[in-house]
């Protein structure tokens, strides 16, 4: 895997002249399918985008392409997922439940598929299938506990069985464990507390056998 | 499983969609079903002079409420102001503000003025219920000044002046949220029994 920071600044040489025809100044990412969809240029002759269907491969030190015509100006949907409202790293991480996780330090992609796989921040990583949006104000992963998904969101059914990691969420209520099958998503057990993170003053146990509604 | 949380915690959180836009902030909260329970929030803009926005959030239009934003699906979940204001009026939403009533017991004892009111957020945030107040104490609770927390039945009664609470909310008061919840429930326990 290979991250965001290691691959700024990676040249792209095309195979076909073994000139440098360019450096990676930043991703586009897709929430969508969860990829790096291009790659943003800068120092090219012409154009700043380079897809990543256009692209022979991303190696450890440089990106091949077979030749400088594939480096293009973004058409329509490049451009709805490029700009500043789209970059990842330094963003405020928000839980689809509205929990700050904290702020996207790096971001770990395969550099076969494109794929995301992992988000960092606080020195722990959330698994990319995490990843619901990326927009001016935050990016929205899926929150941990499963009862906060509403049931029409496509993605929160399908969440992995085996928890992503639990530590990169600091800020998280505790929550005591769930009641029996929660209406969507996988039957997820969570963690009661977050080890070393003092439970916020006013969480409580509130158990539900409190008169009917009024 | 349930949380707690104070309505001055909510009031300015950013409204965030799923695509990690922030398209208003929280003004104020609009209650329904008389008092007991949220039918939603009026909408101010986000950005330092930014006025009120002619568009409102239904509590049913919630994603999800955290400690740091109110999520919802999309742009689509806000609706006219006048949504919500009818949707609660329409459940016998309760006018007045209740922050600054004296919460008085049915049997005529001043137990203090309201300066937050506490709810308790369900599973998926499928309900939002008042269930209970924080109250600066007045002298018959023994603490003048301080601030403590009552629990509430399923239904008050509430104008903008005042707060009626059965006589015997008085024993379950609280002071802090951590065992609030409990009290809570201790508190509608007793009531069913009475009934």
């Amino acid at each position: 895997m290979m991250r965001f920071s290691e691959a700024t600044g990676h040249k792209v040489v095309s195979t076909a002249t073994a000139d440098t025809v360019g450096r990676v100044a930043g991703f586009t990412v897709d929430p969508q399918s969860r990829a790096v969809v291009a790659l943003e240029l800068k120092k090219t002759a012409s154009g700043r985008v380079l897809r990543w269907s256009d692209l022979l491969a991303f190696g450890a030190d440089a990106v091949t392409v077979s030749g400088a015509d594939k480096i293009t100006e973004p058409d329509e949907p490049i451009t709805a997922l490029t700009g500043k409202a789209h970059h990842l790293v330094g963003k405020r991480l928000l839980s689809s439940a509205g929990d700050v996780l904290g702020k996207v330090d790096d971001v770990e992609f395969d550099p076969e598929t494109g794929m995301v796989t992992s988000l960092l921040a606080n020195g722990a990583g959330l698994d990319g299938r995490r990843l619901i949006g990326v927009g001016s104000y935050a990016v929205v992963v899926q929150a941990d506990a499963p009862a906060q998904s509403p049931p029409d969101q496509p993605r929160a059914a399908a969440q992995a069985p085996a928890p992503p990691t639990p530590q990169a969420q600091p800020h998280a209520p505790a929550q005591a464990p769930a009641p029996p099958t929660p209406p969507t998503s996988a039957p997820v057990t969570q963690d009661p507390a977050q080890p070393g993170s003092p439970a916020p003053e006013w969480v409580a146990n509130v158990t539900k056998d409190r008169p009917g509604p009024a | 499983m349930s949380r707690l949380m104070r309505t001055s915690e909510i009031a300015k959180l950013p409204v965030v969609t799923m695509a990690g836009e922030d398209v208003a902030q929280i003004k104020d909260i609009v209650y329904s079903a008389g008092g007991g329970g949220v039918g939603g929030f009026t909408l101010a803009g986000r950005g330092l002079f930014a006025g009120p926005l002619k568009q409102s959030l239904l509590w049913g239009r919630v994603a999800s409420l955290g400690a740091d934003a109110v999520m919802i699906q999309d742009e689509s979940a806000l609706e006219p102001v006048q949504a919500v204001l009818e949707a609660s009026a329409s459940t016998g939403g309760s006018g007045g503000d209740v922050l600054g009533s004296q919460v008085l017991t049915d049997g005529g004892l001043d137990l203090g003025r309201v300066t937050d009111v506490i709810l308790e957020l369900g599973d998926a945030g499928t309900e939002c219920d008042v269930v209970g107040y924080e109250i600066e104490a007045s002298e018959a609770m023994g603490t003048k000044g301080t601030k403590l927390l009552i629990p509430l039945p399923d239904t008050i009664a509430a104008s903008g002046q005042h707060l009626m609470v059965p006589a015997s909310a008085k024993d379950f008061v609280g002071h802090d949220l951590a065992g609030f919840g409990a009290a809570v429930a201790d508190f509608r326990a007793q009531l069913e029994g009475t009934r």
